[in-house]
């Protein structure tokens, strides 16, 4: 325990704690003497209070020397610390040396009612600077997952101090307190005091402590402020999605609520570029919420643009970008088996109607084509197995296969999801099961699927892993879905002509053709996807070296070599526009990183906290009045108060003791001359 | 009866006129009370002088020869009176009330000496400190008045008391059997004062007690540290006078309560006097038991 002062040139004021004793004795001997008839009676009644007046005195004086010593005392700022007995007599030094650790992620920009935390933390900073005697020595750490910036030692330049942390800005990145353990190992190192305090202005968000915090031997004293934990809300995971089948597209977004506040009914907006083109009402309980999709169309070959939710206090994290590349036309290629048959009626003249951009080749040429080119390819009636199926179906091909009157040699192919029987000639209809969540919104019953008739087709019977999408009056399947290798295969068990059904003639073939196409191609990206975290380096092939312009308008050139180039400067969210000579423009979608929960604003209980720094965590500060608490935890606890309530209370005790008698209600004068 | 104030009685620098105000004021409130103690047994006649009770008169010798004359009785002709004035050096003290205990005393005795001296009383007046300061003996002329002011007008507190040793030497000035009045603070050893009083009773004599005290002597109204300086000894003092006051008044009650018993079992008469209380009123008093 240590006690210390905060003006302890007050205390040479202590010698006037001895005026009651020299005014005593002053006045003893100046008091002019007042005659009196006799003094027997005073000496007798003098003796009688002998004893009780001794110690009344005594005490009086007492009571009045203390009350100056107290009084003085409380105008020195005592302070008091506790601490161990070794270093107590070290403490007053030792608190002040002071490290500030601010904290600048993202979750800082939090508004808590007029300023963001950030700002606020910068306040408290600059009045703790302002706080500190002259003699502290501040240093200041900026972090976030990195260190952005510190002073370069402890200095006691108070003025350098307050212009570093004016100039510090919140970022846009997550939190990682273990970063900023290396910066204060160099601060105190080659110091040899053992204990130093630091000072934590931060949110104290849970996401901020999953990593360890190396001490490397360090030993300080930890402050935090404390905080209530926010409630928060985030858009996250925007994607942007084109629909073939349907010609637009779709963006996809969940929304995140943490904390115990309910939002009740969102309202999210939907932009392309700078421009809103649509707004949805949504909810909003707590955890992830996927939000419905939302469908735009677009011409253009890119789009780019903001998913935007409004109504919480953290602005940063409700904003998303995203940037998508509109997929080319499939490449298709069909092989007939009957290519002689060709012309109006056949089965390619009836795909070629459905996809006039598609490639057609007789079974014989098929040895010749290059499969790979292509997104899809349709075997219509063909008769004989080929390995080149196999192959390219195993690469991650995409096969439609129609059977016919030639097939039978197609029975044995490893690659169909059924096993082939015999041909049934009974005309038979066909039952759907095609769901059009999973077969590109195509529904079979809009287009009068009831009336497919066929008359001729294969018997046969499911093989393991494929999925029956429509199948016979009989239960054989008449379209079959399954996968070989990394492709997919769909198979009709009839013909793509008129020969064995009337399916050709009727309204839905070409919906469905299209749909089975776009179905096969469902897991064909939509997009090259340019999505980046904040802080993170951009590295993208280029034919050219590129300038990139980011979302606060500045341009920059990126580096590049090697057929790549390099872009470390995505700082902050947006849509960053890279451009180079004769090359279309690219957009790169950067956004927050939610990876560490950053946007969750759970706030770190303080027996976590406690956990964390292992034992140097001294406390928190309240959010109000930690102005005396943070003194009293540097100086020591603040004693002047009690000191003037002791001094108060003195001073009663004086009062009390000085005017002892009480006078009686009846004088002795009156008493006498009643009873006379 | 209007009462005279003290204070202002002090201001007036005449005894004679003060003792003057003084027995008017008894007078006037005794006119509707007979005086007592007045034997049927006929001593001699004396010429009738204003603020005599007419019913005194002898008719008789008024019819005969148109002249006043009182009838005077055996008893009120043979009071001899002894006042004894202290005139210590404590009874000088005059605290705040503006008079001193002494011309307290001295205007009490003047009155009753001039009242007694009115009744053809023998009064003999005598002041003493250490010892008798002068002795006037008994006269019952009025005549012997101016004498008896003189003195008591020049009378100032003198020394220490030595009140017993100056009753013990009294006595031999006691001739026949008297009123002994003792006008006193009564400041000396209180068993051997009220022994040599008790003496006197002893001795058939009757014994008249004025214990003239000043009111701020019973109250102490003092307070704070004060240096006292007593009267006689001129020894200092310092003391609280706020830490001692209930003990005080506690020591001087029980001094005038010691007092008033000793001499209430004795048959002395005893008088309380505090010095801004009314003389008149006081003679009243005394004159109506």
């Amino acid at each position: 325990m240590n006690i210390s002062f905060l003006n302890p040139s007050v205390l040479l004021a202590l010698p006037i704690a001895a005026l009651p004793i020299v005014l005593h004795l002053i006045r003893k001997k100046k008091n002019a003497a007042v005659p009196f008839s006799h003094i027997k009676f005073l000496k007798l009644a003098i003796e009688r209070k002998k004893g009780s007046s001794r110690l009344r005195k005594l005490l009086l004086l007492s009571a009045r020397v203390l009350f100056l010593l107290l009084i003085i005392t409380a105008f020195a700022g005592p302070r008091i610390q506790y601490g161990a007995p070794g270093r107590a007599e070290k403490n007053a030094e030792l608190s002040r040396e002071l490290v500030l650790l601010i904290d600048t992620s993202f979750s800082m920009r939090y508004n808590d009612g007029g300023k963001n935390r950030f700002d606020e933390y910068i306040l408290k900073a600059k009045k703790i600077v302002s706080l500190l005697p002259g003699s502290a020595r501040i240093g200041v750490i900026a972090y976030s997952n990195r260190v952005e910036s510190t002073t370069p030692g402890l200095t006691n330049d108070k003025n350098y101090i307050l212009s570093f942390l004016s100039q510090l800005k919140p970022t846009y990145r997550t939190t990682d307190i273990s970063c900023a353990a290396e910066p204060l190992k160099e601060f105190f190192a080659g110091n040899s005091i053992a204990d130093k305090t630091v000072l934590l202005l931060s949110d104290l968000a849970a996401h901020g402590f999953t990593a360890p915090f190396n001490y490397g031997g360090m030993n300080f004293k930890l402050l935090g402020f404390d905080n209530s934990e926010a409630s928060n809300l985030s858009i996250r995971d925007v994607s942007a999605e084109f629909s073939e089948s349907q010609d637009k597209w779709s963006l996809n977004a969940r929304v995140f609520s943490s904390g115990e506040r309910q939002y009740g009914s969102l309202a999210i907006s939907y932009y392309s570029g700078m421009t809103k083109i649509g707004a949805v009402q949504a909810e909003a309980p707590k955890g992830e919420t996927p939000v419905k999709p939302f469908y735009f169309k677009s011409t253009a070959g890119v789009v780019n643009g903001s998913v935007r939710l409004t109504g919480d206090n953290l602005q940063a994290d409700n904003c998303y970008y995203y940037s998508a590349l509109k997929p080319g036309k499939a490449a298709l290629c069909v092989i007939d088996g009957d290519p002689g048959a060709g012309g109006s009626g056949s089965e390619s003249y009836y795909l070629h109607t459905a996809f006039p951009e598609a490639d057609v080749f007789g079974e014989s040429e098929a040895e010749a084509v290059a499969f790979e080119k292509y997104d899809v390819v349709m075997l219509l009636n063909i008769r004989d197995n080929s390995d080149k199926y196999n192959a390219y179906l195993k690469n991650g091909g995409k096969v439609m296969v129609f059977l016919g009157n030639h097939s039978a040699g197609l029975a044995q192919a490893e690659f169909l999801p059924c096993e082939i029987a015999s041909v049934f000639e009974t005309p038979l209809s066909v039952k759907w099961n095609i769901s059009p969540k999973d077969f590109q919104g195509f529904n079979p019953a809009e287009f009068e699927s009831q009336n497919i008739s066929v008359k001729s087709g294969y018997a046969s019977t499911p093989g393991a892993g494929s999925a029956v999408l429509a199948a016979y009056d009989s239960g054989w399947p008449f379209l079959c879905e399954g996968t070989y290798g990394r492709g997919r295969v769909l198979l009709f068990t009839t013909t793509a002509d008129r020969d064995w059904n009337n399916l050709p003639s009727k309204p839905i073939f070409l919906p469905l053709m299209r749909a089975a196409v776009a179905h096969l191609l469902s897991d064909r990206k939509t997009a090259a996807e340019p999505y980046y975290k904040v802080g993170e380096i951009v590295r993208r092939k280029s034919l050219k070296p590129v300038s990139i312009t980011g979302p606060d308008g500045k341009r920059a050139k990126a580096a590049y070599f090697n057929g790549e180039y390099e872009y470390s400067m995505a700082n902050e969210p947006g849509i960053y526009e890279v451009k180079a000579d004769g090359l279309p423009d690219e957009y790169l979608a950067v956004n927050l990183d939610y990876s560490t929960g950053e946007d969750a604003l759970k706030r770190f209980a303080d027996s976590e906290l406690r956990e964390y720094w292992e034992g140097r965590f001294a406390g928190l500060l309240p959010a109000a009045g930690w102005e005396d608490e943070l003194a009293s935890i540097l100086y020591g606890k603040e004693l002047s108060r009690y000191l003037l309530l002791a001094a108060l209370l003195l001073l009663i005790a004086e009062i009390l003791l000085a005017n002892p008698g009480v006078r009686p209600k009846e004088l002795s004068s009156e008493k006498a001359a009643r009873s006379f | 009866m209007k009462l005279l104030d003290p204070v202002e009685l002090s201001r007036i620098s005449n005894l004679r006129l003060k003792v003057n105000l003084v027995v008017e004021g008894v007078l006037a409130g005794l006119h509707s009370s007979p005086y007592r103690g007045h034997s049927q047994e006929f001593a001699q006649h004396r010429e009738y002088a204003p603020g005599d009770d007419p019913r005194y008169l002898d008719w008789k010798i008024l019819g005969r020869t148109e002249k006043l004359f009182l009838k005077q009785f055996q008893d009120e002709t043979n009071l001899r009176a002894h006042i004894l004035l202290d005139s210590s050096a404590s009874m000088g003290f005059k605290g705040s009330s503006g008079i001193s205990k002494l011309d307290f005393g001295k205007l009490v005795a003047a009155s009753l000496t001039y009242l007694l001296l009115r009744q053809e009383d023998a009064v003999s007046v005598s002041a003493f400190a250490e010892k008798l300061s002068f002795y006037i003996p008994p006269r019952h002329q009025l005549s012997h008045m101016p004498l008896i002011f003189e003195k008591l007008e020049t009378l100032s507190p003198g020394d220490e008391t030595s009140f017993v040793s100056v009753l013990r030497d009294f006595g031999k000035h006691i001739k026949k059997r008297s009123l002994l009045v003792i006008i006193s603070d009564l400041m000396g050893d209180a068993g051997e004062i009220i022994k040599a009083l008790k003496y006197y009773k002893f001795r058939h004599h009757e014994v008249m007690v004025f214990h003239v005290l000043n009111r701020g002597e019973l109250d102490f109204a003092y307070s704070g540290e004060t240096v006292f300086r007593d009267l006689e000894s001129a020894a200092e003092l310092f003391c609280d006078a706020d830490e001692i006051a209930d003990s005080y008044r506690k020591i001087v009650s029980a001094f005038v309560e010691t007092f008033k018993s000793a001499f209430r079992k004795s048959g002395i008469t005893y008088n309380l006097c505090l010095t801004d209380s009314a003389v008149e009123t006081l003679l009243a008093r005394i004159l109506k038991q």
